[in-house]
């Protein structure tokens, strides 16, 4: 037998074996210097590092795909086909809420083209939109191909709400522009959606500086969570958002605001249902459900209690509405109504729910101490 | 016109199954109410508590009054357009009023976020029925404008229907560029609701479809004569363009009117006409008139029954429970009824 | 000379004002009147009936009705001097033969179509005038074109206007029901005093019962008493063909 091996054709047939298993450049395989990140909260994405740079798997980015996955390769070297060179230096975004996570990264210079570019809180981003130096690409279905196309960007990280829109990215795929799907707004719990800044690390080859960043903010929230719970005083029953037409549409009891209000140290009134997504409740059963709410969060657009009563009159026989302690979202909002609570509040869920604890547990609600939360 | 005794009979069945629908539709709903808690709203309030009596008056009794309200009204205006067209296809809505109801709320939903106009009223129930009103009202302008001025009745149909469909495609180019939760909301006021409205509304709209039904009454007479033909009506003493003005424009307010509070609801309109021809056997609008409104009625409480019926799934959209009642009695009454439809 | 019923002056009918169908048509109707309206297909007979019910507007010129300008009457007030029978019946609808013939009361019924006495009568007599008395509960799909014609022609005596227009009445109907109409209508005139016009090609069997002819061709319209149109061979403006 070891004879047998010693044979130069013997060696050349096992040699070229080895060389064959070892040049396959599939995603899917793994390689001996592979090393897979595990996610401590968000499922939506995975990394794994590798020798020249990452490859990063996104799974199921938008709402209705089941069982779909992309896999994106980063390499340090210089890109081949199918590949993405990092750090990259020119990005597109389609949310807002990517360019938080860009700012976070101290990477939002790179950004060069954006959708809904108007709606963008950041000042420094907006500031440059407006000067022209990053473009607005349209939207949904109305992207300006040309203006993408001329941009040159690096990457542009897509975002779809429905599985039947991921088709629009397809031509943007074809002109040879790297389309990496974001799905942070999926992610059932608060954290998974912050933890979406590793992900984005990985372009600009940040991972541990990433890392740093995001165990200090999960750090800050856990610690939150802990005096929340420990408060004493019961958990406040809390309701979300305005009816529409007769039905009420809140978000299920598994969503990330159903954990959220948990957080807190709250009771959200649907905790018990088991959707992550919304679900379409008649009004009359929120009505009587919900009499003893003292929590109402986020009434749509509304500024003030009269808003609410002119959408619809008969809120005049809802408790809640003269009794219970109602707070919207939208303390910082631009003039063309972009709202800060979708951008930088992903990065800064522990402020989200520092403004939340003081909501539900203070005696009395001090304006200035909420943030992105104002009282009505 | 002779005397039917058994429509008399007839009647009084319909009478009887509208208030039996009607108390079986108000228990309906999640919360347990039961027929002594009518009673006792009705006549005494002082033994339920406070949110029983809001529940029941704001929503229970609300919302099957407003079931009889659309269902009855609804099928008036598809008897009249049915009439003055002498066409058995035609419906409240063949004028092209639900569009322009639809052109207002799509402005206002989906045009405003276009606009990045963004205040608290974009999704305020009170003005999206402003908004519906106000483009039916200019859908109304223009076929009654539309009628004064053209002899012929089949030239004003085809402008209500091509209205409608240059309505339908700025709706369209509106939902394209507009972003997926603002066309979500256009998409379920399309689908309709019977329980947007408060108690008030309500009674608003029972005022309207009150005065609606006593002028469509009053024109009974001329509109068999219609029937005759225009000409045999003209001999015989109808003023038929007034008679056409005064029809266009009590169906406007009636489909109007309900689209902008309940969202637009089809098939009823087109169905319920011919259902009543069946059941009472004549073509006389005197016993039409009160007979069409009694069974649009029973049909969308059976309606606004089955919408709730599915328990697991929460509650259909109207839009969706009408189309599968009402399509079936369609074809039924078409197939069977060849020969002539009046 | 009593005063006429009807009288057009210098009317004419047509679709367009450039081309007139009619032209100059100065006609009278006398109460008790029969009146045949001759003439060619196309040559505009049932444009000239039309436009004296006031169905379609005068191109010129001036219809008095009582000596009063049809422009002058309401649709209800016309209603009840001219009644109508129109040649082909496209009543699509379900009604009763008793339902048709009511019709003809609409204009003295008030808005909830309440039947009085005299009404009734009305209804009546125009029914056994008829011979609808059977068939009263039929439906309009149910009878023969014959039978719905009768009906409509109830309809319009229970009207109880003092003219009756008729637009080829004959049309559809067999050899013996023709001359069973023809006698009725001249049994109107002679005893119930109404004036009558209708346009028919039956010239055979009106000739000895018509009081006046008016023929219409593209010359223009000629009205010719009967006796005299015998007399001076009057046929001629019927027949331009010179062979004939």
């Amino acid at each position: 037998m070891k004879y047998l091996w010693c044979k130069p054709a013997v060696l050349l047939f096992w040699g070229t074996i080895v060389m064959l298993t070892s040049c396959t450049d599939s995603g899917e395989n793994r390689k001996a210097d592979d090393k897979p990140i595990k996610n401590k909260y968000a499922r939506g994405f995975e990394i794994i590092q590798q020798s020249q740079g990452y490859t990063l798997r996104v799974f199921d980015p938008a709402q209705n795909s089941k069982n779909n996955s992309y896999s994106y390769r980063l390499t340090r070297n210089s890109a081949k086909k199918n590949e993405i060179h990092v750090p990259v230096k020119r990005i597109i975004c389609c949310s807002t809420s990517h360019v938080a996570f860009l700012s976070a990264l101290n990477e939002a210079d790179k950004l060069t083209g954006i959708s809904t570019g108007k709606l963008v809180f950041d000042t420094l981003v907006s500031g440059r939109f407006y000067r022209g130096e990053i473009l607005d690409i349209g939207y949904e279905t109305t992207f300006d191909m040309e203006v993408i196309v001329s941009l040159k960007p690096d990457v542009i990280f897509a975002y779809g709400v429905d599985y039947n829109s991921l088709g629009s990215f397809q031509k943007i795929e074809a002109m040879g522009i790297p389309v990496v799907w974001i799905g942070e707004y999926l992610e059932p719990d608060i954290l998974g959606r912050t933890e979406w800044l590793l992900f984005f690390s990985c372009f600009f080859d940040k991972l541990n500086y990433a890392h740093v960043q995001f165990d200090s903010i999960a750090d800050r929230y856990n610690k939150l969570v802990t005096t929340a719970t420990q408060h004493k005083g019961g958990r406040p029953l809390v309701i979300t958002g305005l009816p529409w037409r007769g039905t009420w549409f809140v978000p299920g009891g598994k969503s990330y605001f159903s954990s959220l209000i948990r957080d807190a140290g709250g009771e959200y009134i649907f905790s018990k249902d088991t959707h992550t997504e919304s679900i379409p409740v008649p009004l009359e059963d929120v009505f009587y459900q919900a009499q003893n709410v003292s929590v109402w969060l986020n009434p749509n657009n509304c500024v003030n209690k009269k808003e609410i009563l002119v959408t619809d009159s008969r809120f005049d026989n809802f408790a809640p509405l003269h009794q219970a302690i109602i707070c919207n979202n939208n303390k910082r909002m631009n003039h063309n109504g972009g709202n800060d609570f979708w951008e930088s509040g992903i990065i800064h869920p522990d402020i989200v729910l520092n403004d939340l604890i003081h909501i539900f547990h203070d005696t009395i609600i001090n304006e200035d101490s909420l943030f992105y939360y104002r009282k009505l | 016109m002779q005397k039917n005794q058994g429509n008399t009979v007839r009647f009084g069945i319909l009478l009887v199954v509208t208030l039996v629908l009607l108390i079986l539709d108000f228990q309906i709903g999640t919360t347990h109410i039961s027929l002594s808690d009518l009673i006792s709203f009705l006549f005494n309030q002082r033994e339920l508590d406070i949110q029983k009596i809001s529940l029941i008056k704001e929503f229970r009794l609300t919302r099957v009054i407003t079931a009889v309200l659309a269902g009855g009204g609804l099928s008036l205006a598809g008897l009249l357009m049915q009439s003055i067209f002498r066409n058995p296809l035609a419906g409240p809505y063949v004028l092209g009023v639900s569009s322009g109801a639809g052109l207002g709320v799509a402005i206002l939903v989906m045009g405003a976020s276009i606009a990045g106009v963004n205040v608290f009223f974009l999704n305020s129930g009170i003005f999206a029925v402003f908004a519906a009103m106000a483009g039916a009202a200019l859908v109304m302008l223009i076929v009654i404008s539309a009628s004064l001025r053209m002899r012929d009745n089949v030239t004003v149909l085809i402008i209500g229907i091509l209205l409608g469909a240059v309505i339908t495609a700025l709706i369209s180019v509106l939902q394209f560029f507009a972003d997926s939760l603002s066309v979500k909301s256009f998409v379920i006021w399309g689908m309709g609701s019977l329980s947007a409205l408060s108690f008030n509304n309500m009674v608003l709209l029972a005022v309207i479809i009150l005065l609606s039904f006593i002028a469509t009454f009053s024109i009974c007479k001329p509109l068999n004569l219609f029937l005759l033909g225009e000409e045999n009506a003209s001999v015989s003493g109808v003023n038929t363009r007034k008679l056409r003005v005064v029809v266009f424009a009590i169906t406007c307010v009636l489909a109007g009117t309900i689209t902008a509070f309940c969202g637009p609801i089809g098939f009823i309109g087109i169905a319920v006409p011919h259902m009543s021809r069946w059941m009472f056997k004549t073509a006389s609008h005197f016993v039409l008139v009160p007979a069409v409104f009694l069974t649009g009625a029973t049909v969308m409480l059976l309606s606004d029954m089955l919408s709730y019926s599915f328990g697991n799934a929460g509650v259909l959209p109207i839009n969706a429970v009408t189309a599968v009642t009402g399509v079936p009695v369609i074809i039924y009454v078409v197939i069977r009824n060849q020969k002539s439809y009046f | 000379m009593t005063k006429p019923l009807l009288h057009t002056v210098d009317l004419s009918v047509g679709y367009s004002a450039k081309k007139p169908v009619l032209s100059n048509v100065t006609v009278t109707v006398l109460p008790s009147e029969l009146v045949m309206v001759a003439g060619r297909n196309g040559s505009g007979k049932s444009t000239l009936l039309t436009t004296i019910l006031g169905l379609l507007p005068a191109l010129s010129g001036d219809i008095l009705i009582k000596g009063r300008s049809i422009r002058k009457y309401s649709h209800a007030g016309r209603s009840r001097t001219l009644s109508y029978v129109p040649s082909k019946s496209n009543v699509i609808n379900n009604f009763t033969i008793q339902q048709i013939i009511e019709t003809g009361r609409a204009p003295y019924t008030g808005w909830n179509n309440r039947f009085s006495e005299a009404d009734r009568f009305h209804v009546d007599e125009a029914t056994a005038n008829l011979g609808l008395s059977n068939i009263l509960h039929r439906r309009l799909n149910e009878v023969s074109d014959g039978e719905r014609q009768k009906a409509m022609i109830a309809r319009a005596i229970a009207q109880d206007a003092p003219i009756i227009i008729l637009d080829e009445p004959t049309a559809f109907l067999d050899y013996p029901t023709r001359i069973e109409l023809i006698q009725i209508l001249k049994m109107l005139t002679r005893e119930m005093k109404k004036a009558i016009v209708l346009s028919s090609h039956d010239l055979d069997i009106l000739l000895p019962v018509v009081d006046s002819i008016w023929f219409c061709s593209d010359n223009g319209i000629v009205a010719e008493k009967a006796d005299s149109m015998m007399q001076n061979n009057g046929f001629k403006m019927f027949f331009n063909k010179p062979s004939l």
